[in-house]
């Protein structure tokens, strides 16, 4: 092209390997060719984020504004809002938010608290061997299926045989421990501290790649002008772990429309003491798939309401990381 | 470049050659055969594709489906069982349904409580025309050779026949019978006020082993729907609703509820009480048979004992919960016909096949639906008395209807926190049941079907 453009006489200008056209034709071909070539390369990713991904997103979205009923066959007529202004006037819906908060308050600092403490913990080893055993026992609850995690908690928890109670009777001299997952008051709680357990490797993992990209000069030259341990962690490392932090509150917002927990504590056909155990996901699930119709309508309306509270979260936690940059 | 050079194979044309040969080689191997192969000339063989839950396929139905299939070696046909995870198949077939492009043939197990569900889905194909055309030998006869007439009606949904029996489910009152005697019983009393009189000298004589003498299981038809069939002739309204605003249903959780104040249970318990049965702290449970079979798994057959639960008044029949778990035929199925033979043959009243399938029912979960596999199983050993006394009470019991699964995962969702307070004292039986009461109607507003 760049030929054709120098010829001010408007003649086709002839090249050593063949005419303007062909030029200009190589040319395309050869850039049409890299193009082609880079999306073949992102052909396998972008394939599977559409179908398993945008996709299913797109037609959670669709369904959210429908009346579908999967009992009823071809039964998804377009019914608007409806179902957000169901949601507004169930009061078992917001029971069941207010319990999802309750978990998310308790689950959120705990997870992200735990996780950075170990992290440290585990930082401040030397010795390469020993450190990485460490992580990997940091890391082993990850891996394992959240059927048997949560089914060994439950064993733990058990307010007559429990380990946990045991301990609580003979060691603490506690006469009544709470009865854990038969209670309702401690229901909650109890779930938060077992998801914790089960989820807090993969924070450990992120702190550690965090405080290992700390620069260790920044410490020797804080120690060399009197900075005392809290010093340097509240002066050096948390300023520096801003970026991991954001991913994990990101990663943690997610939290909220959690199901799995109690579905697998208590069953799918009860929801654990006065239904302590129904947090808003579980609700979603039992519309979608026990109670009445089947109606995936309403109850993707519901765990849509959830993912925007849950986007709107991580808005903030980005927000304010950039907050923090800009400064 | 001369023409003997081009002739040559180049080290690049070998590797693309080769690893295009192991890549179609591969791709082949990953092909799943819809027919066996035959030798050129003899008949090929159809797969008949069936599915059921992996603990039935281990209690029977799989062995029982290889029986069969050396029974019809020369049919052309052969049974393939694929084992599905409970409750994860249901989309994925209503799709395939829904698509016309259903894989499998024929469903070994639909519990009870789902199995409106299924018609509605439009899961199930009605079997009168298939059974018509069946050549099976018992086909004309399966009706009269049920144990009883009511297992027959619960196959049937508006004058259509849709469902193959697949177990019976009978629930009983499994004890410790070594408990008992410490509190000076030989056996479980005839009526509630009798029992409850056992309950407080049980409490007092195992005090100080921490056994809780009673347990609920929190499933609204194992242990309070079972005592409820106890107070009323039937538990059902006219729409096939439990009868949960009924009179009798306030008596029978007001007596539950004397025994939590009394301590004779408690809402521990209440929440998952097998683990307490298995180590010994529960004394007695009303639940399915396999309460009993995981207690004598445990404590031995000369320890843990069932019998029928006991009744509001003694002169009253013997009655007890009586739910039936069937087979289908897939709407849609690529073999129906099949699909049916296969259900006769696996669940059917005789044969090989069924003689294997129905003794698994005895070691997991379910008892026989035909009279020849309960006297081969039941009627004429000893082995399990607790169920010769169990299929006596099936002609004065009412077995579950098909249309109850209506209103089943309403009620069970709404009633249990209800149940708790007012059984922890709260609120109060009147106002815990209305609430109760608005919840499921409030639900059942939601339907439309």
């Amino acid at each position: 092209m760049r030929g054709v453009a120098g010829n001010l006489s408007g003649a086709p200008e002839r090249t050593p390997s063949g005419g303007v056209w062909q030029a200009a034709r190589r040319g395309w071909r050869s850039r049409w060719g890299m193009a082609m070539l880079g999306y073949l390369f992102i052909l396998p990713a972008m394939a599977l984020y559409l179908t398993f991904s945008a996709y299913p997103l797109v037609r959670g979205v669709m369904i959210a504004f429908s009346d579908y009923r999967f009992l009823i066959p071809n039964h998804q007529p377009f019914n608007g809002i409806n179902n957000f202004v169901e949601m507004w006037n169930d009061r078992v819906f917001w029971e069941s938010f207010r319990r999802s908060l309750h978990y998310t308050v308790i689950y959120t600092p705990l997870n992200v608290g735990l996780g950075l403490l170990i992290a440290l913990l585990i930082s401040k080893i030397r010795h390469p061997l020993e450190s990485a055993v460490y992580r990997v026992i940091a890391y082993l609850p990850v891996v394992l299926p959240i059927a048997v995690a949560l089914l060994l908690w439950k064993q733990l928890l058990h307010p007559q045989f429990g380990y946990i109670n045991y301990f609580l009777r003979e060691y603490m001299g506690i006469a009544r421990p709470p009865a854990w997952l038969a209670d309702p008051y401690w229901v909650v709680p109890t779930m938060a501290v077992a998801a914790v357990w089960k989820h807090v490797g993969q924070n450990i993992l992120l702190f550690l790649i965090g405080l290992y990209n700390i620069n260790t000069e920044y410490y020797e030259a804080a120690a060399i002008d009197g900075a005392g341990q809290w010093r340097q962690f509240t002066d050096i490392t948390l300023p520096l772990l801003r970026p991991t932090f954001t991913i994990v509150l990101v990663l943690t917002a997610g939290v909220l429309g959690t199901a799995e927990e109690s579905l697998i504590l208590f069953g799918v056909t009860q929801a654990g003491p006065e239904n302590a155990g129904m947090l808003v996901g579980r609700y979603a699930y039992e519309i979608a798939f026990f109670v009445g119709e089947r109606r995936w309508g309403y109850a993707a309306a519901i765990n849509l309401a959830m993912g925007l509270v849950s986007m709107m979260l991580a808005a903030i936690v980005f927000r304010l990381a950039r907050g923090e940059r800009m400064e | 470049m001369s023409e003997l050079n081009r002739a040559r194979l180049t080290r690049r044309d070998f590797l693309r050659t080769t690893a295009g040969a192991a890549g179609a080689l591969a791709l082949a191997g990953c092909t799943v055969p819809t027919a066996t192969l035959a030798p050129a000339g003899a008949p090929t063989t159809t797969d008949v594709y069936v599915i059921t839950f992996a603990a039935f396929a281990d209690m029977g139905q799989r062995d029982a489906t290889a029986l069969y299939n050396d029974e019809i070696r020369d049919s052309g046909y052969r049974y393939v069982l694929e084992e599905v995870v409970e409750g994860a198949w249901e989309p994925k077939a209503v799709s395939m349904v829904r698509d016309g492009d259903m894989r499998w043939s024929a469903c070994g197990i639909a519990n009870a409580g789902l199995q409106w569900n299924y018609i509605q889905m439009g899961l199930v194909q009605p079997l009168d025309e298939l059974l018509a055309t069946s050549t099976h030998p018992w086909v004309n006869t399966l009706q009269d050779r049920y144990y009883y007439s009511n297992i027959y009606d619960a196959t049937q949904y508006e004058g259509k026949t849709y469902f193959i029996p697949m177990k019976l489910n009978i629930h009983l009152m499994g004890y410790r019978e070594d408990y008992l005697k410490k509190a000076g019983y030989d056996g479980i009393p005839e009526t509630w006020a009798e029992f409850e009189v056992m309950l407080g000298k049980l409490k007092e004589a195992l005090a100080d082993d921490d056994v809780v003498p009673f347990a609920a299981r929190k499933e609204v038809f194992r242990t309070l729907g079972t005592a409820f069939t106890t107070f009323v002739e039937n538990p059902y309204d006219e729409n096939n609703m439990l009868k949960i605003d009924s009179p009798e249903w306030l008596e029978c959780i007001a007596m539950f509820k004397r025994w939590f104040d009394a301590g004779y249970t408690n809402l521990q318990v209440l929440q998952d009480p097998v683990a307490d049965w298995q180590k010994g702290k529960v004394a007695i449970g009303i639940d399915s048979h396999s309460w009993i079979r995981i207690g004598r798994a445990i404590w031995g057959s000369q320890n843990i004992k069932g019998t029928i639960p006991p009744k509001v008044d003694a002169s009253n029949p013997d009655r007890t919960w009586i739910h039936l778990d069937s087979g289908f035929v897939f709407t849609g199925a690529p073999h129906p016909q099949q699909g049916l033979d296969w259900l006769l043959a696996v669940l059917g009243p005789e044969g090989a096949p069924a003689n294997r399938y129905w003794s698994g029912t005895l070691t997991f979960s379910g008892m026989p639906v035909h009279t020849e596999q309960y006297e081969r199983l039941i009627g004429n050993t000893t082995t399990h008395p607790e169920l010769q006394k169990a299929y006596a009470a099936i002609p004065t019991s009412v077995l579950q209807p098909m249309e109850a699964g209506r209103y089943y995962p309403i009620i069970q969702s709404k009633i249990w926190p209800w149940l708790e307070r007012y059984w922890a004292g709260d609120v109060s039986a009147e106002v815990a049941m209305q609430n109760v009461l608005d919840e499921v109607n409030a639900e059942i507003d939601k339907l439309i079907s």
